[in-house]
Formats: structure tokens, C-alpha cells, sequence
């Protein structure tokens, strides 16, 4: 195994499993989780030399997640799962009162952008600045966005849910 | 609130709460293995540098004795692009020769990891998608080849696997004046289940609602989408063929956040509205 092979393993042994959860709350699916992980890893693996820099490693990788979880002209998988999904603005129905699901169906509701604003901030706990820097907007975009996304789940998420 | 509930979402903290819960409570499936993911990336490499063959003998028997003697900005080898705009390495770098699961029909596709064919008769239609694509941009456009920071490149095409059926999907960038937006065209094959009226057939483009309104040409009645909420494209027409392969044609005047958008959107509405119905779209 080159070195090359061998810094990537093990930067996937070590970064996967914590971009596979980011990528999860994304979609909501393991599966294509892992789509958008394995997509990811293997854009960073073709331009390693380029990322050589570890502390720019996460951030690549976070960019790349983002952007192939955002870019549905590449990556349709989402909608394909959910075609039917409305948006938030015409969505009449509550959503599930599953406790397992009742999250993750709030956010497959919330527009792809503060999707990923509320994930990064508040799963991947990156600054406003940080998750600037991840979907190439602006901070006062962030800021906007985490706000309306916060609005759209309060809105969303108002059925009890049963103890466990 | 209890941190374990997601029901009372009030502020971040919750927020952050009920995703420390979600992924508790939804248990992963087992770790994605190093082997796997680095033997994909390798197929992904190995693909590149076949690809690499097919354009060093396309770009020796054009330009015959032609140097190419320049690096790129980043400093890597020079690139030069495929037939299909895919950027590939320039004549001078090491070709491997194609596995031979590259060049037969697949699917799901396991070299690229999602569910998109590589190879084949669909395939081949997703490149022509793109084509016709190219076929549309409008007179004082471009469609730059490039690649962006993050690795999107600025044509592309696709044919996936639907939950019926297959869909085509392609894309271009087009740039005038210093600014760059895209061209989008996605067509779906008849028994997709999509909905029948113009409209609602329109907002379910890519689940994105907005408002919508009816227009028609040539007697047929098509759904426009001039505004929404989303981001990642401006406008975008739907439209049923009487075959009832499903055509929508979608504009947008940022192409990617690292590159200025243009001033403003590359196709009137009524051309969009025209675009939709067009025969070129059945891909027959």
C-alpha cells in the first residue's frame, strides 16, 4: 500500500463514522449516508495531494459532503426517495409522532440549505463562520438560514411523543 | 425541555438534543470498512486515468504533434477534457488499461457508489441528454469546461435509477458577461407516478414547491415555476409528453457559490415554457 493508500485509510477509519451520522441527519437513510460518505472520501482520495494539509482535511471533506448532499442536479437520490415531499410552505399534514422518526421527518422538510445549516451547527457544533465557510455563502446567511430552519422545525414538530 | 424528546423544539440546545437522540436511537448500520472505501476510490482513480487513454489518442490524431506543455494553477499534471467534458489527464501521464467491469453495463453502479449507470444503453441516452442540453444554451452564452474547487464539474450527465423506471438528467454551465448560471434538463419515463396537473407536477420538481402557474404553447398546457424558496435553481418548466415521459427544464443563474451569477436568468419563460414540450427531449 503507497503512502498515499495508507494516510487515506486511515483518515477513513478515523473521520467515517462521524461524517456517516452528519450525512445521516442529511438524508435521513444509512444507506445513501454511505453514498455520500464513500462520494466524499473518494473526491478528497483524487485530490489528496492537493489536501495534503491535515487540518484542511475535515473541512474539504465537510465541503464535499455538503455540496453532493445539496447539489440534487448530481446527487437525486433524495428526492427519489421522497418525491412527493411538499415544502414547508404548503405542508398541511403534522409530522409523525414516532419518536425515532419524528426528527428526522421535520428536517427532510426543511429546505436542502438550512438543512444543512442546522446539521452543521448544531450536530457538527462548527461556527457560524466554519459552516460559512462549508456551503461558501455568508455568515449573515448562516445566520438567516439557522433561524428560518429553527422556525420551519418549531413549526413542524408540535404532535407529543410517546415515552419510551 | 427533555433532552431526550424532540417534540418541543424551542432553540438550539434542543435542537442539539434531539439530534444526539436521533442518532441514538437509530441504530447505524456496521462501520464502513477502509479496505472498501479506499478499493472504490482506487476504481474511481483507475477510471480517470482510463479515461485518460481515450483522450490522449482522441487529442494525438487532432492535433498532431501538438505539445501541451503547461500546468495547471494548482500544479498539477495538465488537464484536457473528454468528449463528454469530463476533465481527464493530459497525453503525458500513465494510462492503466479499463478494467473490464468499466466498460460493461452495471447497475447499480459500484464503481461510483450510487445509483447511476456507467455504462450502456441509458448511459449513452444521459450523455445525449447533455448534448441536447448544450444544443440550448442561448445565443451570446457560453458552456465553460471546467472543474469547481470543491470538484463539480460543469457538465454533466446522468441516468439513475428511479423508483420507476429510469430518469435522465443533465446539466450546463453557461456564463456571460463574468457572471456563470446553469441549464438543467431532467426527463422521466412514463409510470414515474409523478402528478398529472402542470403544476403540481411542477412543484414536485425535486420536492421544491413554489409558486406555480399554468402557461401553454402550441395547445399544451405546461407548469412554470417562477419563484420558491430554494436556492439551487430560479425557475424551471414541467411537462407531459403524450407518451407520458415527463420533460422539466430548469434555469438558474448561480451555477456554484464560487463563481459570480449572472445577472440574469439565460431563458425567458415562454422559451422555458417552449423547451418542455420539445420533441428533442424524448430521447427517442
Amino acid at each position: 500500500m503507497g503512502d498515499r493508500d495508507e494516510a487515506f485509510a486511515e483518515y477513513f477509519a478515523a473521520r467515517s463514522a462521524a461524517m456517516r451520522s452528519t450525512a445521516f441527519l442529511l438524508c435521513g437513510d444509512w444507506h445513501r449516508a454511505e453514498d455520500l460518505v464513500q462520494v466524499a472520501f473518494t473526491k478528497l482520495y483524487l485530490r489528496w495531494n492537493r489536501v495534503q494539509r491535515h487540518d484542511t482535511l475535515d473541512p474539504y471533506l465537510r465541503k464535499v459532503l455538503i455540496r453532493s448532499f445539496i447539489d440534487e442536479g448530481r446527487w437525486g437520490w433524495w428526492r427519489r426517495e421522497r418525491p412527493h415531499d411538499r415544502q414547508p410552505e404548503v405542508a398541511a399534514a403534522p409530522v409523525p409522532s414516532d419518536d425515532r422518526v419524528v426528527l428526522l421527518a421535520a428536517l427532510a422538510r426543511v429546505p436542502a440549505r438550512q438543512r444543512a445549516v442546522l446539521v452543521l451547527r448544531y450536530w457538527q457544533d462548527l461556527s457560524v463562520e466554519e459552516t460559512a465557510a462549508a456551503l461558501g455563502c455568508t455568515a449573515g446567511t448562516v445566520k438567516s438560514q439557522a433561524a428560518r430552519g429553527l422556525e420551519t422545525l418549531r413549526a413542524l414538530i408540535t404532535q407529543p411523543v410517546d415515552a419510551r | 425541555m427533555n433532552e431526550d424528546d424532540p417534540r418541543g423544539i424551542v432553540d438550539e440546545d434542543d435542537v442539539r438534543a434531539a439530534m444526539r437522540t436521533t442518532i441514538a436511537r437509530n441504530p447505524a448500520p456496521p462501520p464502513m470498512t477502509s479496505a472498501s472505501a479506499l478499493a472504490a476510490a482506487r476504481r474511481s482513480a483507475r477510471r480517470r486515468n482510463a479515461l485518460a487513454g481515450a483522450g490522449a489518442a482522441v487529442a494525438l490524431a487532432a492535433v498532431a504533434f501538438a505539445t501541451v506543455p503547461l500546468r495547471d494553477a494548482l500544479g498539477e499534471p495538465p488537464m484536457t477534457a473528454a468528449g463528454d467534458g469530463q476533465p481527464v489527464m493530459a497525453p503525458s501521464a500513465p494510462v492503466e488499461t479499463p478494467d473490464p467491469d468499466d466498460t460493461k453495463p452495471s447497475w447499480p453502479a459500484e464503481a461510483s457508489g450510487d445509483a447511476t449507470y456507467d455504462s450502456g444503453t441509458h448511459y449513452v441516452k444521459g450523455k445525449r441528454l447533455l448534448d441536447e442540453v448544450l444544443a440550448i444554451v442561448p445565443e451570446g452564452y457560453t458552456a465553460p469546461e471546467m472543474t469547481t474547487p470543491e470538484g463539480m464539474p460543469s457538465r454533466y450527465h446522468q441516468a439513475a435509477v428511479e423508483e420507476r423506471g429510469t430518469g435522465y438528467s443533465a446539466y450546463a454551465f453557461v456564463a456571460k458577461g463574468g457572471g456563470t448560471g446553469r441549464i438543467l434538463v431532467e426527463v422521466r419515463r412514463p409510470g414515474d407516478g409523478l402528478p398529472g396537473d402542470p403544476c403540481e407536477l411542477a412543484r414536485s420538481f425535486w420536492g421544491m414547491g413554489g409558486v406555480c402557474e399554468v402557461s401553454t404553447t402550441g395547445g399544451e398546457r405546461v407548469g412554470v415555476v417562477k419563484s420558491s424558496s430554494e436556492e439551487r435553481l430560479d425557475q424551471w418548466a414541467a411537462f407531459r409528453h403524450e407518451d407520458g415521459t415527463v420533460v422539466f427544464v430548469a434555469e438558474a443563474r448561480s451555477a456554484d457559490p464560487s463563481l459570480p451569477s449572472l445577472r440574469d436568468v439565460p431563458i425567458p419563460v415562454q422559451k422555458l415554457v417552449d423547451l418542455a414540450t420539445d420533441e428533442r427531449f424524448l430521447l427517442q
